[in-house]
């Protein structure tokens, strides 16, 4: 089992990262140390999520929330905002 | 070559709880940009979802409407890609266990076909932000407003053979999520959005070809041109040897054609897995008999209700029962005019009522006269206050200007002409003035009776009682 | 001051021997003067921390004070503090003033802590060493050439220099209890869901937890009390009501059955340290414990299982950093994928990008059910052992980590060898059980920490294990020379 630029390449853009070919020998590495598990037979064995399998707790349909939106967008520059949005390079759809 | 349309509907209806499914932020139509998204919808470092539990609850009625498995488990899924209108980077969805499985949904088409069609699933998750492109040059806006309201994605078989059909299957399950009331149904706000998958394939195959996805289409009537549209490409395609790109497209209903989205080219890899931060969703049966006492009469038992208690035939019953706010504004009515004036009233909506709304294109929400405007109208029919003509007369007027249609009938000077001194003197007139016509009558030419009848109702401006007027004219033509 | 515990502090403040603001200054001064040599602090939050000294002596006067009132402590800058730089050890956040306080922030408020300022951190919790910061690496205070251990390093460090009294901390595959034992402090790490994580930046949602450190068990324990408890706001709080773990302190040890994994004792183990555990081990059987070996069959597999299971989470918790409500954010991005790919790649560190590729990757279609479903598999097996176990013993104790403090930089050439650094710890983050780290003994002038693990819930019992350890044993007293 081992990373190939490409594979490296593919993954680099779901994450949006770009690196450079350096990486792929880190990952291989850390391939093989996980690729361990698949030595072990884990028929019938159910995937454990959590410590303890509680249920969802619900909550009260409520608004308890007021708008934040000067304390929020106090995060970004004046560049970044205009009429209350957040502005980003233009999305082509 | 015969060619059979397949569709399958994708319907994201927006529940209408206050707070988003996620977080206590409003969830109000309109509201100024970003004032409804709070840390957790913003997707802050740290912050948590917590499930707003009315969301569950929708679901079940959905669940029960539609004769659904309602999943004792669910398990909410993140849905990981990158947009700037997706805070967090991801969507949490349910993928692997929805909360609603294996429902039906009863349609009938304008011919009366009756079909019924499998809902596949029916899942919960949160809505995107929106993305403003128009107002800026280089740069499009983000509003946050919307990121996290509550979706319930109602997922149908692809067993609808026709555009009619789908458009017949949405617009049944747009009233029923407003018979539910866990959806305000206003599609130009977004509240009900559809994505159709089309695809065609020869008469007798069984196998399914390569279906593309038309998405959010707005309308009843989109939706209908959108899949005729895309159904013919798709069909000119295949007949001139190509092959039918499984893609995501967009209807234009300027162009009344579909293109390709841009950015949906490499199939995305979302990369489901079940969300850290939540619990399974554990659903009792104590929990859905509590849902299942706070539900609505259901559309089809009210339909049968009505034929039985209010005397209507089926079709009558199933334009009463289109929508639930439309059987209320009936049933109210009917309370007020009084049992004995039913056919009545029936009538009255089912004939002017319905035609009005029609015509302005309107819904029953919408109507400016109030059910006891409406009553007042129906019991100056019944008490012959008003002729079955002049009662349209006063309805336009009551259309236009809401009031006691009392004050119409008074400032109109309409009432009816019962006085059978009085018609029998108009009678008198009309029949002294055409002797002519009269010995036409009495020699024989039985067909000018309406010539009488038209004569006397011109004298008495439409006031005279009709009954009263053939009565005393045949009694007098004699 | 520097060297008392929280309750005798505490009886001082409420007998008015010395004020809160006495008590504050003095700890600001230690931060100024010893800090440059650690490098253990991100922010210093002087004016703040006197004011609110300034309060809480006014509610000691007024009777109403806790065990916490007027108590300098320190955060790791991975719990949003509002109005106040908000870091987690990354340039994506270096700008981050974060807009609200995280729970346990909120708690350790309300029961009157101070908070003297943020601790150093591996960025977004991700390293053993905290060499992995953007703020440069922690050094220890017993060797300045050497790590302080990570994520926690930070608080590690100021703990063990005695620049406050306690520090917050988080832990997702060691990183309370590992730092802990390399500066030679205590930390506990509890039960998933005993802490709220509500305000605490995610790293791998369903192992990390947050705990305190000091340098007694009895610190931790006060500072557990104010911690823990069930938070609405979290989903994976549990709805439990804490003992007190004060209190329970001071149960007797006999009895008491302890575990020994013989995997935890293998030939591999620095002899050296596994004879300081086996001292550790002697005085508690001396307070009337009694020993038993238990196997933990499926301990090898614990790495290879979290490095799956933690980057995946990574991968997916890490997506909001996009730099378009909040973060670093480029300048001249030439469209938006441009901005998205530079945003995240010049805010993140190597580290980071390493475990969000490998997360990416056991999350994609056609490998998920082979490595993320698997391991989650595997983490069933891992948890079973424990829960075995504990039919049989009633705390499983060993080396908290398998080395001691190495020199800065000297792993730098594969991350793997840094991994390794966890293979007692990982364990108890996949089956979410608590673990503490105490001061065991000490190797060439390094200190040797050894764990001890609980039963879910029982983190009253892991801490009256140590405290009675730390009755008998001063090696939680001793300060490195430097810092005396």
């Amino acid at each position: 089992m081992s990373f190939t630029q490409n594979d490296v390449k593919k993954l680099a853009y779901l994450a949006r990262l770009a690196v450079d070919h350096s990486i792929v020998e880190d990952l291989d590495r850390i391939l093989q140390l996980v690729n361990k598990i698949s030595e072990i037979n884990t028929d019938h064995i159910p995937p454990m999520a959590h410590a303890q399998e509680t249920k969802q707790r619900l909550r009260e349909d409520v608004v308890t929330e007021p708008d934040v939106r000067t304390i929020m967008q106090s995060e970004i520059p004046e560049s970044a905002k205009a009429a209350g949005l957040y502005l980003v390079p233009k999305v082509v759809e | 070559m015969e060619w059979e349309t397949v569709i399958g509907l994708e319907v994201h209806v927006q529940l209408n709880t206050k707070a988003k499914i996620f977080s206590g932020a409003a969830t109000t139509y309109g509201a100024a940009p970003n004032t409804q998204a709070c840390a957790i919808d913003l997707g802050l470092p740290g912050v948590l979802p917590v499930l707003n539990g009315e969301t569950v609850k929708m679901a079940i009625k959905l669940g029960l409407a539609t004769n659904a498995e309602i999943a004792e488990r669910s398990v909410f899924d993140r849905k990981n890609y990158f947009y700037p209108d997706l805070p967090k980077g991801y969507q949490i969805s349910q993928f692997t266990y929805p909360i609603v499985k294996n429902g039906r949904l009863n349609i009938e088409l304008e011919d009366g076909t009756k079909r019924t069609i499998n809902i596949t699933r029916a899942h919960l998750e949160e809505d995107a932000g929106k993305s403003i492109h128009e107002e800026f040059r280089a740069s499009s806006g983000i509003d946050l407003n919307r990121a996290g309201i509550a979706l319930l994605e109602i997922v149908s078989e692809p067993e609808l053979r026709s555009a009619n059909e789908a458009v017949a299957y949405l617009k049944t399950l747009h009233a029923l999520v407003k018979y539910l009331d866990i959806c305000d149904g206003n599609m130009q706000e977004g509240s009900f959005r559809c994505d159709a998958n089309v695809s065609v394939r020869p008469k007798g195959e069984t196998k399914l070809g390569t279906r593309a996805e038309i998405k959010n289409v707005n309308s009843f009537k989109f939706v209908e041109k959108a899949i005729l549209v895309e159904v013919d490409r798709q069909i000119a395609i295949l007949q001139s040897g190509g092959k039918v790109i499984q893609e995501t497209r967009l209807y234009d209903s300027q162009k009344n054609e579909t293109r390709p989205m841009r950015s949906k080219e490499e199939a995305n890899d979302y990369r489901y897995f079940p969300d850290p931060d939540l619990h399974p969703v554990i659903i009792n049966q104590a929990f859905i008999d509590a849902v299942k006492q706070t539900m609505p009469e259901l559309p089809a038992a009210k339909h049968a209700r009505f034929m039985q208690q209010y005397m209507l035939n089926d079709y009558e019953a199933k334009i009463l029962t289109a929508s639930k706010a439309l059987a209320n504004f009936f049933e109210n009515t009917v309370q007020i005019a009084g049992q004995a004036n039913t056919k009545l009233t029936a009538n009255l909506m089912l004939g002017e009522v319905n035609a009005a709304l029609n015509r302005e294109a309107k819904d029953i929400e919408q109507i400016a006269i109030t059910e006891q405007q409406l009553a007042k109208l129906v019991q100056r029919i019944a008490d012959n206050t008003l002729s079955g003509k002049l009662a349209k007369t006063v309805f336009e007027l009551l259309w236009q200007n809401p009031q006691d249609p009392d004050l119409i009938i008074e400032q109109q000077g309409l009432k009816q002409v019962t006085d059978l001194g009085a018609i029998e003197g108009i009678v008198d007139t009309v029949i002294a003035n055409n002797p002519k016509q009269v010995a036409d009558y009495r020699a024989g030419k039985q067909q000018i009776f309406g010539f009488f009848v038209g004569q006397v109702m011109k004298v008495s401006q439409g006031k005279a009682n009709p009954e009263q007027v053939n009565k005393i004219l045949q009694d007098k033509l004699r | 001051m520097h060297t008392k515990s929280i309750l005798e502090t505490a009886k001082d403040l409420q007998s008015k021997k010395i004020s809160s603001v006495e008590l504050t200054t003095h700890f600001l001064e230690r931060i100024k003067k010893f800090d440059p040599k650690l490098n253990s602090l991100i922010t210093m939050a002087a004016e703040q921390a006197l004011t609110n000294a300034s309060l809480a002596d006014q509610t000691i006067a007024a009777g109403q004070a806790g065990p916490l009132t007027g108590i300098p402590i320190l955060h790791k800058d991975i719990f949003c503090t509002n109005g106040i730089k908000t870091s987690c050890g990354s340039k994506m956040l270096d700008n981050f003033i974060a807009p609200y306080d995280a729970t346990l922030v909120k708690k350790l408020k309300t029961a009157g802590a101070i908070m003297l300022g943020k601790t150093n951190m591996d960025e977004f919790a991700m390293g053993s060493s905290n060499e992995n910061s953007y703020y440069g690496p922690v050094r220890n205070p017993w060797n300045l050439e050497c790590v302080s251990g990570g994520s926690s390093g930070g608080s590690a460090a100021a703990i063990a220099a005695r620049l406050a009294l306690a520090a917050t901390a988080t832990d997702t595959g060691g990183s309370i209890r590992q730092p802990a034992a390399l500066c030679g402090v205590t930390g506990i790490k509890p039960t998933y869901g005993l802490v709220s994580r509500f305000g605490m930046v995610a790293f791998a949602s369903s192992l990390d937890q947050a705990g305190p450190m000091a340098n007694s068990a009895e610190d931790c324990a006060v500072m557990l009390q104010a911690m823990a408890g069930f938070d609405p706001n979290d989903s994976t709080s549990v709805e439990k009501t804490p003992p007190n773990y004060v209190t329970h302190l001071n149960d007797s040890l006999a009895g008491l059955k302890i575990g020994l994994p013989h995997e935890f004792f293998s030939e591999q183990l620095n002899p050296e340290i596994a004879k300081v555990v086996d001292n550790a081990v002697k005085e508690l059987e001396k307070l009337g414990a009694v020993v038993k070996e238990i196997s933990l069959p499926n301990t090898h597999l614990s790495i290879p299982v979290y490095y799956i299971i933690a980057p995946a989470e990574c991968s997916s918790n890490l997506a909001r950093y996009d730099g378009i409500r909040f973060g670093y954010r480029c300048s001249n991005p030439k469209d938006l994928e441009d901005f998205y790919v530079r945003n995240r790649s010049e805010g993140f560190g190597k580290e980071v990008k390493r475990r969000i590729l490998i997360g990416t990757y056991v999350l994609s279609a056609g490998y998920y059910d082979a490595f993320y479903v698997k391991a989650q598999k595997i983490r069933q097996l891992i948890a079973n052992d424990f829960i075995n176990a504990f039919k049989e013993v009633d705390v499983i104790i060993g080396p908290t980590t398998p080395e001691l403090a190495f020199k800065i930089g000297s792993k730098n050439t594969n991350p793997i060898e840094m991994y390794l650094s966890d293979i007692y710890t990982t364990s108890l983050n996949l089956a979410g059980l608590p673990g503490l780290s105490m001061p065991g003994g000490m190797i060439n002038n390094l200190p040797v920490g050894i764990q001890v693990i609980g039963n879910y819930f029982q983190e009253a019992k892991i801490l009256n294990v140590a405290h009675q350890f730390q009755k008998v044993t001063n090696w939680h007293t001793q300060i490195p020379a430097e810092f005396v």
